[in-house]
């Protein structure tokens, strides 16, 4: 009976904390290229508009892909806060990823087309982070189980300070921002219009845009697991990485997939894998 | 009770010489479909039975042994034929080897007494299970497809009757490999299907599939050698060649070295690294072969042996190497698939890379190891047969069997279009059982760090080359003339081989608690190292206190049904997709003056970035490294 109403409460809360902080993040956003902004409630009003038009789509099959990508966004989320096995939220999460590149290649445009097959180029960037983090936390606390990995008796991130710094690294690609907003972006978007999400329009983008609210919640609460343990400091860690992730989309350019590809895989990669072999060494070795 | 799996062995080779000597359609297609039927029955009758042990009657027993000791010796005459009528002196010099080694091997240490004949347990069902039912179901398209493949050669004769033969012998050799307790037996049979196989893909009598059949045969052959090696090595370690002494001997430390040759035979047979080019090469054959070779029978003779083997060997050095060479077959593979534009090179691939994992999985010492390796047997046999036999289906249809061709598939072959997406579906997504063995292989893989990297990287580029080709198959195209006709020998068992790939997945549970689990009790229960980790019960009621099917079902039920509501109530315009809105259909613009400049857009195959040559080379060196270390390890 707990777990319906947690259920419930993710459910509704997750996407209103998504879109404050879009909300937020679009001022800060303003203000850091000299414009006053919209209201920190615009994307509220923005989602109301979207699901106010009338429904125009190239065909049939974009509109189950875009259900299926809020879908799976929502329950990763909501197996995050019930506490389920780690792994399969990530796998979940890539099926919603899945779903929305399936979405793009369903029509024949060639703009959302390259925007999906970018998509698939940063998965393959991202995935192998993502799963190096996990199981760097699974050898630190001995297991996939959100439940017990709560349980280690000190703040996972002074085992995995490599590994939180690869994570954020690939944080920026989950969250389209700039260097490696290549399959869609929030700004100005010349040569690929709008990416992935070119064919999608009204409602149907609105159930996107709401996954997207679900699964930038569900990256912050990863955030937040490395500093489970002090609820101040996750906080605090919370706005410091995210206020970070909006500098860095305004300071720089967006690179080619081939240097996003090269550097996911050395830099971040690299850093995962040094963390992991030595929390392996200090958990399972010694 | 006995003739039950003589049956099951000799019925088909009988039924094979009556195709081969009766070259008549009907006759043929009557035999098919009886043997199919037979075979079905009478290997769930077997399976009815239970494990057990048989002995053969005195005099049956000792008319057998001579039977498969003089018919292997022909065997080996046979192949040595062939490697001299090929010009490959490679082939030929490996086959005698094999015959010498053979020969002083069985003329030193006399009659080799076995008792038991037949060794049928739990695994030895999976097997049978995948053999007869896919086997059989291959068999019956391959009617309708090979009328249709022998139209486009124009040839003055059919050669059907060789090529249905050839497929009954391969399915009677299979059930033989599986169910023998003599591992000279297992040997015998492994040496036919490699034989079925070289004739399989060279039926086509061109030069390529006469070259590719040659290196399959060659690659085969090295493991043929290998296996004999294994065997006088088993022989001398442990005093036995029955299969079930084996499993259970005590002192497992000394059988290393013949279990390494052993393991190496199996990689060739399972078309690891370095050995895959053979299973790339064997797609020039007719559509069914590949569909054979890749889902039910050949290359699960390895992954077969390798499981069994399992108990002596696992939770050793061994093990780690061989889990270590597994995974690592399971991330190249995965990256060589991502360059395919090949249909059927990407399928190859995907096999190959699902191979390594089985063998990854068999060497990793944990419970959910050996049941997912027991499991992702069958689910990528049911999965693979279809997507094979649909691709073949397409290339027939379309003239192409080029991925980038299938624009608009969908229209075409409508059937097809969604057999094939349910079958690479099936191999990535939920609610289907390879994911929750790959989910698995990952959690279980934490205790060999090597192995769990290489299978990070591997589902990550396993994610990749599914999505571009599922993202095809379901894209839009220009023409959308149907060009599909219902038939009922060829959609009958395409649609039944689909039925299987759901129903596989739906009852997973089931199918563990059945056939994996007493497999397990009955071969690894001494093993208290292996299910150590906290498993009060073998049985299984859901996957690390999940229930993939029940939760992964509900939820693509809600959504379709969600966006099936979301339909109805909100009715909906349909546009051309957005070229500056220079364009008045989805396949073109409005350039200059007006003309329509059509576009297109490829899947990526990053040639910029790398090649297919390239990142070969280099995977086969380092599994050659990998191999060497194998047998480094095991060297006092």
């Amino acid at each position: 009976m707990k777990e319906i109403w947690i259920t419930l409460a993710t459910v509704i809360v997750a996407p209103l904390v998504g879109g404050v902080i879009t909300g937020i993040d679009r001022k800060i956003t303003a203000r850091m290229q000299n414009r006053f902004g919209p209201p920190i409630l615009q994307p509220f009003y923005d989602l109301s508009k979207l699901f106010s038009k009338e429904t125009i789509v190239v065909s049939n099959t974009q509109i189950l892909y875009a259900f299926l990508f809020l879908v799976f966004n929502i329950v990763a989320v909501v197996m995050f806060v019930l506490k389920m096995d780690l792994l399969l939220i990530l796998f979940i999460l890539a099926f919603a990823t899945t779903a929305l590149i399936l979405g793009a290649m369903a029509t024949n445009s060639p703009y959302s087309r390259i925007g999906a097959h970018r998509e698939l180029i940063s998965v393959l960037a991202y995935e192998p982070v993502l799963i190096a983090m996990i199981v760097a936390i699974y050898f630190v606390t001995g297991s996939f189980n959100i439940e017990d990995i709560l349980k280690h008796n000190s703040l996972l991130i002074l085992d995995l300070p490599f590994i939180f710094v690869a994570f954020s690294y690939v944080l920026t690609i989950k969250l389209r921002k700039s260097p490696f907003d290549l399959s869609t972006s929030h700004h100005g978007h010349q040569e690929l219009v709008k990416g992935i999400t070119t064919e999608f329009s009204g409602p149907v983008l609105g159930l996107i845009e709401l996954g997207h609210w679900y699964e930038l919640v569900l990256l912050l609460l990863f955030v937040w697991l490395f500093f489970a343990k002090n609820i101040f400091v996750a906080i605090t860690a919370i706005l410091i990485c995210y206020f970070l992730e909006i500098v860095i989309d305004n300071i720089s350019a967006r690179l080619t997939w081939k240097i996003m590809l090269q550097l996911t895989w050395s830099v971040a990669f690299g850093f995962a894998l040094v963390n992991l072999i030595w929390v392996y060494i200090k958990y399972r070795l010694l | 009770m006995v003739n039950i799996y003589l049956l099951l062995i000799f019925l088909p080779m009988i039924a094979a010489l009556f195709i081969l000597l009766i070259n008549n359609s009907n006759f043929r297609k009557a035999i098919v479909f009886l043997m199919s039927a037979v075979l079905i029955s009478a290997s769930i009758y077997s399976i009815s039975q239970g494990d057990r042990l048989l002995r053969l009657s005195h005099s049956l027993n000792f008319a057998l042994e001579y039977l498969i000791t003089f018919a292997d010796y022909f065997l080996l005459a046979i192949i040595f034929l062939i490697g001299t009528k090929l010009k490959n002196k490679l082939i030929s010099l490996l086959a005698i080897l094999q015959f010498v080694f053979m020969f002083v091997f069985e003329f030193k240490v006399g009659k080799l007494e076995v008792e038991n004949i037949f060794f049928v347990d739990h695994l030895s069902f999976i097997m049978l299970l995948l053999i007869n039912i896919i086997g059989p179901l291959i068999a019956i398209f391959a009617l309708s497809y090979m009328d249709e493949h022998e139209k486009h050669l124009h040839l003055e004769k059919s050669r059907q009757n060789i090529f249905f033969a050839i497929i009954m012998l391969f399915l009677g050799a299979m059930n033989g490999l599986v169910i023998s307790n003599n591992i000279l037996w297992v040997y015998f049979f492994w040496e036919i299907t490699t034989l079925c196989s070289f004739l399989l893909i060279s039926h086509d009598q061109n030069e390529e599939s006469i070259k590719n059949a040659t290196r399959a045969l060659l690659l085969n052959s090295i493991g043929g050698l290998s296996f004999v090696i294994g065997i006088i090595f088993m022989y001398y370690k442990s005093g036995t060649v029955a299969l079930n002494e084996i499993i259970s001997s005590q002192d497992s430390s000394i059988l290393m070295i013949p279990i390494a040759f052993l393991a190496l035979a199996a990689f060739t047979k399972s078309a690891q690294m370095p050995f895959q080019s053979w299973l790339l090469g064997a797609m020039v054959a007719p559509t069914p072969v590949s569909a054979l070779l890749h889902s039910s029978t050949m290359v699960k003779a390895g992954v077969y042996l390798v499981l069994r083997l399992s108990p002596v060997f696992i939770d050793t050095w061994l093990s780690k190497i061989v889990a270590v060479a597994g995974a690592f077959t399971f991330v190249s593979a995965a990256l060589l698939a991502i360059f395919q534009s090949n249909a059927k090179r990407v399928l190859a691939y995907s096999t190959i890379s699902n191979l390594g994992l089985i063998i990854a999985l068999s060497s990793i010492a944990n419970v959910y190891a050996i049941y997912a390796a027991a499991l992702l047997i069958v689910l990528h046999g049911v999965s693979k047969a279809l997507l094979f036999l649909c691709v073949g289906s397409i290339e027939q249809g379309i003239g192409s069997r080029n991925i980038e061709d299938m624009d608009g598939i969908k229209y075409k072959m409508p059937i097809v279009a969604f057999l094939t997406l349910l079958g690479s579906v099936s191999m990535l997504l939920p609610p289907f059982g390879v994911l929750i063995t790959k989910w698995i292989a990952i959690e279980v893989s934490t205790q060999n760090i090597v192995a769990m990297l290489e299978i990070i990287l591997g589902s990550a580029f396993t994610v990749v080359f599914w999505t571009k080709f599922i993202g095809k198959i379901l894209s839009d195209g220009k023409d959308k003339n149907k060009i599909e006709k219902f038939e009922f020998v060829k959609h009958i068992p395409l649609m039944t081989i689909s039925i299987l790939v759901v129903l596989v997945s739906i009852f997973l549970i089931q199918f563990t608690n059945t056939f994996v689990v007493p497999f397990f009790k009955s071969s690894f229960a001494r093993y208290s190292g292996v299910s150590s980790s906290n498993i009060k019960e073998l049985y299984v009621k859901d996957f690390f206190g999940f229930n993939p099917v029940v939760f992964f079902g509900v939820l693509i039920a809600a959504v379709v049904l969600g966006a099936l509501i979301y339909r109805l109530f909100k009715p909906k315009r349909y546009v051309p997709v957005y070229m500056s809105c220079e364009n008045s259909d989805n396949f073109g613009f409005r350039g200059e003056k007006d003309k329509v400049v059509p576009f297109e857009f490829k899947n990526y195959y990053f040639e910029t970035l790398t090649n297919e040559e390239t990142v070969t080379l280099i995977v086969n060196v380092l599994s050659m490294a990998l191999i060497a270390i194998m047998f480094g390890v095991i060297l006092k």
